[in-house]
């Protein structure tokens, strides 16, 4: 482009006169890099997600080369591990987003509503933690519909627009949190869990606790996209998410789904609260509320509305973040992680891998 | 008029949107088991309306909608839908996130025993071109590969009756006699149609009964030949164009309806 810039300023401001081939072959020239530029553009357009992937790549690469094998493992084994509760809270964010065009301020206190259920059961009642890891899905799965009976489902029934139900998610956040820290007090707590033992392969170390939260938040997430893309219960949520009305007219019977999107996002929610709490070490009620900024710029990156997108969103946030240590301190990891929301979004307003909607 | 069989019919049925406006101010329609049935007339007569409402997409201020004798006028979409009405809207009629052939495995929902394989087969043999495309995502579909993929997942769960919202509305001339000849395929399968048609003439040629609905109002009533025999109707609603198209189309009437 800056060849044809600089021709065209030549152009204007030569003294000598320009026979018409010279300018014929000039404009040609022009039109040849606009197409070239146009074809680069397309060639990106049609397959974002692999150019996308292509760039994150490179820049894998570049890190990888600069600051040796050792530093650049270690920093994609954190990644790895703050991915797993970044997308497994962004799905369930991103589902009730695509089911109810709802965005829901208090999903990250249902992450801390999860941890202290689960607290209540390990350490207060002093049970193993896969029981209290049950325990903190089913109670916030059930908050999750609670709130859709008794909230959600008549303020729509009234036909309530995005702004207020958004507003009333932003108080319902407060509401759960402030609830937490009245019963639970503001202190920091931790579940029983063995933090201290790491296992060592290839030279890299993660801590014992910390593989299993990634194991289980794969094997969950791999169960989610199943479920999403096979079952006639995913299949419904998916059409519901589409153009509710033309499901409820097929024969979906949409309230009931939406009851089981709440239960989906809930439990998912619950999990990842658990998850981040046993990884970390140690949580206040503010877990959730830190965290939810995080959730919405997975679930942005990676489109909003669409669970495959939150989930690699997710792992991707948590790479670029923690990659990000290698070239400048750690505490700037967050303000990393968003900046490269902010240039993403700038590129492609959709995010990665969403489409830009039809009609 | 009124035949021992009546599988789906309203009386009197007033609909509105906003509070103190009705849309439809008492609408009586009839259709019997195996008919053609087309509710034709001007733009913003509230033949949307009407079959939203038969559907349960809107809800009745007052009157009824029988199907089978029962009324299913407080009755929701959904399971209106698995009673046996498919409903075919105008717009937004194919779920464009999902590919064509989980477009179809959806129609399933609103009948549980549906032997979907060989529902689905049949529908890909009706509407060949949706073979070609089941992997594809109905997004990426043209408008008549649409109106035919939404016609196919409406069939899936062989519905008593189709409601079809214009179902030749933005299509090319062409498209437009292959979606009529379709639907006449349909109803000699046993399926009664009730469609609501821009295409007045070619819908009522095709049809055993037809209505004129003007403001929300019935107008004329009787069967196909009798409304396009009748010089009242030509003459307010036909226009003069003999071809079967109307001679100068209004603009923006291809567009849904208030």
């Amino acid at each position: 482009m800056w060849v044809a810039a600089s021709a065209a300023y030549s152009l204007a401001n030569d003294e000598r006169r320009w026979d018409t081939g010279e300018v014929v072959e000039l404009m040609r020239s022009v039109r040849a890099l606009d197409a070239q530029r146009g074809r680069l553009r397309r060639a990106v357009g049609a397959r974002p997600a692999l150019a996308g992937l292509a760039f994150f790549l490179a820049i894998a690469i570049a890190l990888l080369i600069a600051k040796g094998a050792n530093a650049f493992g270690q920093t994609t084994v954190f990644g790895v591990v703050s991915g797993s509760y970044f997308a497994l809270g962004a799905v369930g964010l991103t589902i009730v987003y695509g089911v109810l065009r709802l965005v829901n301020f208090a999903h990250g206190d249902f992450l801390t509503f999860g941890a202290y259920m689960a607290f209540v059961i390990n350490v207060t009642v002093g049970l193993p933690l896969i029981v209290a890891v049950l325990f903190a899905i089913a109670t916030t799965g059930a908050v999750g519909v609670g709130l859709e009976l008794f909230m959600w489902r008549p303020m729509r029934a009234k036909g309530a627009g995005m702004l207020p139900l958004l507003l009333m998610s932003i108080g319902l956040a407060f509401v759960i949190r402030n609830g937490i820290q009245m019963v639970a007090g503001t202190g920091e707590r931790n579940l029983r869990v063995n933090v201290t033992s790491t296992i060592a392969f290839l030279g890299l170390r993660i801590g014992r606790t910390e593989l299993i939260v990634v194991l289980t938040s794969v094997v969950v997430l791999t169960l989610v996209g199943l479920m999403l893309r096979f079952t006639s219960l995913g299949k419904q949520m998916r059409a519901l998410a589409d153009n509710a009305e033309l499901a409820e007219a097929s024969g979906v019977d949409t309230n009931r789904i939406i009851l089981a999107t709440w239960l989906l996002a809930g439990g998912l929610a619950g999990l990842a609260g658990v998850l981040y709490a046993s990884a970390v070490g140690v949580f206040t009620p503010d877990l959730g509320f830190l965290l939810l900024l995080s959730l919405f710029a997975a679930v942005i990156l990676g489109g909003i509305g669409d669970a495959y997108g939150a989930l690699a969103g997710g792992f991707l946030l948590g790479l670029i973040q923690e990659w990000s240590t290698l070239v400048i301190d750690a505490r700037w990891k967050v303000a990393v992680g968003f900046a490269a929301l902010i240039i993403t979004l700038v590129l492609r307003p959709q995010g990665i891998f969403g489409r830009a909607r039809a009609i | 008029m009124s035949a021992a069989s009546g599988l789906l019919e309203t009386h009197d049925l007033v609909v509105g949107y906003v509070a103190g406006v009705d849309i439809l101010h008492g609408v009586d329609v009839h259709v019997a088991e195996g008919e053609i049935v087309t509710i034709a007339g001007p733009n913003g007569a509230g033949k949307s309306t009407l079959v939203r409402s038969i559907c349960g997409l809107l809800p009745a201020r007052s009157g009824q909608v029988l199907f089978r004798g029962e009324d299913i006028s407080r009755t929701k979409a959904h399971a209106i839908a698995r009673k046996g009405v498919g409903y075919v809207p105008q717009l937004n009629n194919v779920f464009v996130s999902m590919t064509v052939e989980e477009n179809l495995e959806l129609g399933a929902i609103a009948r549980r025993r549906t032997a979907l394989r060989e529902r689905i087969a049949a529908m890909y043999e009706l509407f060949p071109r949706l073979k070609e495309r089941r992997r594809q995502r109905a997004g990426t579909l043209s408008g008549g590969e649409r109106q035919m993929l939404a016609m196919a997942r409406t069939l899936i769960p062989e519905p008593d009756v189709l409601v079809l919202d214009e179902p030749s509305a933005g299509l090319a001339p062409t498209l437009v006699g292959l979606i009529f000849e379709r639907i006449a395929a349909i109803n000699k399968t046993g399926v009664t149609i009730l469609m609501v048609e821009q295409n007045a003439r070619r819908a009522l040629a095709m049809s055993h009964h037809g209505y004129m609905l003007d403001l929300g109002r019935n107008r004329f009533r009787g069967t196909g030949r009798e409304l396009l025999d009748n010089p009242r109707v030509v003459e307010l609603y036909l226009g003069i164009d003999r071809r079967g198209v109307r001679a100068r189309p209004i603009p923006g009437e291809d567009r849904a309806e208030g």
